[in-house]
């Protein structure tokens, strides 16, 4: 990557038509009409903000899963856009959502350690059982904000027991991770008033965490003072991991950055899908009555949330070498954005009534973009899935109906990336 | 005889992406994990891409002989 112009003006792509920018908070809190514009009239556009370099910006499915399977054209950089940002970071530094192959696949197979689909469904009971203990403690016919009092935590907690943490821990890493990814959006945002387009290297991966590292690092060092005894717990494997398929290993810096990254990324994107499946029951006629009735279709249910509204919107790519997607070039050194918010919606691959949804859809597989596709992708979907399900479930089995509160709108997160409602005001009833 | 090919259940993630390259080996069963249904039902560069092309290394595949 050193002999590449990094950042380098795009070609061959036309001018965005519409204005859309997939940073701008003000374009992202609705994007779904200016997308489908974009479908239609221009799939590949390349996007401006000054300073930020132009990009170019994929909005139909079989460009961006092209564009995700193909890992040796398109690397990873993480949810910074930034490619000066990354370029100035050492291998070591990078969270895996930053790594390439071959030290991506130690990573990831470091972090199977914690999150291989095994390894989960043994967690599972006694994770369906909190969920179940928490939903029991929500007030019938009141308003409740849900994002704080159930869609967050549940899966905060879930994360903690995946790595062997206590579960009273889980909320402080929530609160920590939330104003972590808030101070970030608003330095990426071209929205805000504290935007700031750096020209090296940032706060970045573990480094947007600080409190969660601090806590993590001592318990990485309570652990390794005794000697690191092997319990079988997950974390004494993980302090000793060495990936025999590369040789390998991580010192306990890299150890303690793997796990800010895995509990920040377990945090705010599946409570933003619990989020987002309970805004939709609370919203779409019908809806809580048949699944309350048909549990079998929740799981489809869930794949359809996740398909329209996806709480990662988008992922960059940096080129590593000329490539060709959807007819246009693509050089090395270049940014683009793979918008699944966009090609969830996909006519041509979903049908014209792309934006419905549906729990009859004859999905294709995979069923949608949201979890990312080939090696790339999300490492924690079989928990996210898993923990929706069972905290969903809880909730139809509890309650009888679920509406919006009295003057709730819906508030999207701040973060540029994220869908998911700020707050969530509705009232359960018995 | 034939190629051997297997799916490990404690690592199949259900991402689907060997069912996308190989159609005709792999199918997603009832519980979401691929399953093996024909192991010769793609050359071997497309099974070399699904078992390279699983995020969760769940796919073991060896060559079989003529």
């Amino acid at each position: 990557m050193d002999s590449v112009d990094i950042g380098r003006a795009t070609e061959q792509a036309p001018e965005c038509p519409n204005g859309f920018h997939p940073l701008d908070w003000d374009e992202v809190h609705d994007p779904f009409p200016k997308l489908a514009e974009l479908r239609a009239q221009c799939p590949v556009s390349t996007v401006r903000r000054d300073p930020i370099p132009p990009m170019k910006l994929f909005t139909k499915f079989a460009d961006i899963s092209q564009i995700y399977r193909d890992w040796e054209s398109f690397g990873n950089m993480g949810i910074i856009v930034n490619p000066v940002e990354h370029a100035g970071m050492a291998a070591e530094q990078r969270a895996i959502i930053s790594t390439d192959p071959p030290r991506h696949g130690a990573m990831r197979r470091f972090a199977l350690q914690a999150l291989s689909p095994a390894q989960i469904d043994a967690h599972m009971d006694g994770i369906a059982a909190y969920a179940q203990a928490e939903t029991a403690k929500l007030p019938m016919g009141e308003d409740v904000e849900m994002m704080d009092a159930w869609a967050g935590p549940i899966p905060s907690v879930a994360t903690a027991r995946a790595l062997g943490l206590p579960d009273a821990d889980a909320l402080s890493f929530r609160r920590w991770v939330r104003m972590g990814i808030e101070a970030n959006a608003r330095r990426m945002s071209p929205s805000s008033t504290e935007f700031r387009w750096a020209d090296g290297a940032d706060a970045y991966g573990a480094g947007m965490f600080p409190e969660s590292a601090d806590f993590v690092g001592k318990w990485v060092r309570a652990r390794r003072a005794a000697g690191n005894p092997q319990t079988g717990d997950v974390l004494s494997k993980m302090l000793d991991y060495v990936d025999e398929e590369s040789g390998i290993s991580f010192t306990d810096q890299e150890v303690v950055d793997q796990l800010v990254t895995i509990i920040a990324a377990g945090n705010d994107t599946t409570g933003g899908l619990i989020g987002n499946f309970l805004y939709r029951l609370a919203t779409t006629p019908g809806l809580f009555d048949m699944l309350k009735q048909d549990r079998s279709k929740l799981i489809i249910a869930i794949e359809e949330s996740l398909r329209l509204d996806p709480p990662q919107m988008m992922f960059p790519r940096l080129c590593l070498k000329d490539a060709n997607v959807g007819g246009v070039n693509v050089k090395a050194g270049e940014v683009i954005i793979m918008s699944m918010a966009s090609g969830n919606r996909d006519e041509e691959f979903y049908g014209p009534d792309s934006d419905q949804f549906r729990l009859d859809r004859k999905y294709p597989n995979p069923r949608h973009l949201s979890m990312g596709r080939g090696i790339h992708t999300c490492i924690g979907a079989y928990l996210a899935r898993k923990v929706a399900k069972v905290a969903i479930d809880a909730l139809l089995e509890r309650f009888s109906g679920v509406r919006l509160a009295d003057g709730y709108s819906y508030e999207k997160v701040l973060f540029h990336h994220f869908r998911a409602p700020e707050t969530l005001r509705i009232v359960l009833e018995a | 005889m034939a190629n051997q090919v297997s799916v490990n259940r404690n690592l199949c993630m259900g991402a689907g992406e060997c069912v996308w390259t190989a159609p005709k080996v792999f199918e997603m069963d009832d519980e979401g994990k691929a399953v093996v249904v024909n192991p010769d039902g793609a050359d071997d560069a497309a099974l070399k891409m699904a078992m390279n092309g699983c995020p969760n290394f769940a796919i073991r595949y060896r060559a079989g002989t003529d």
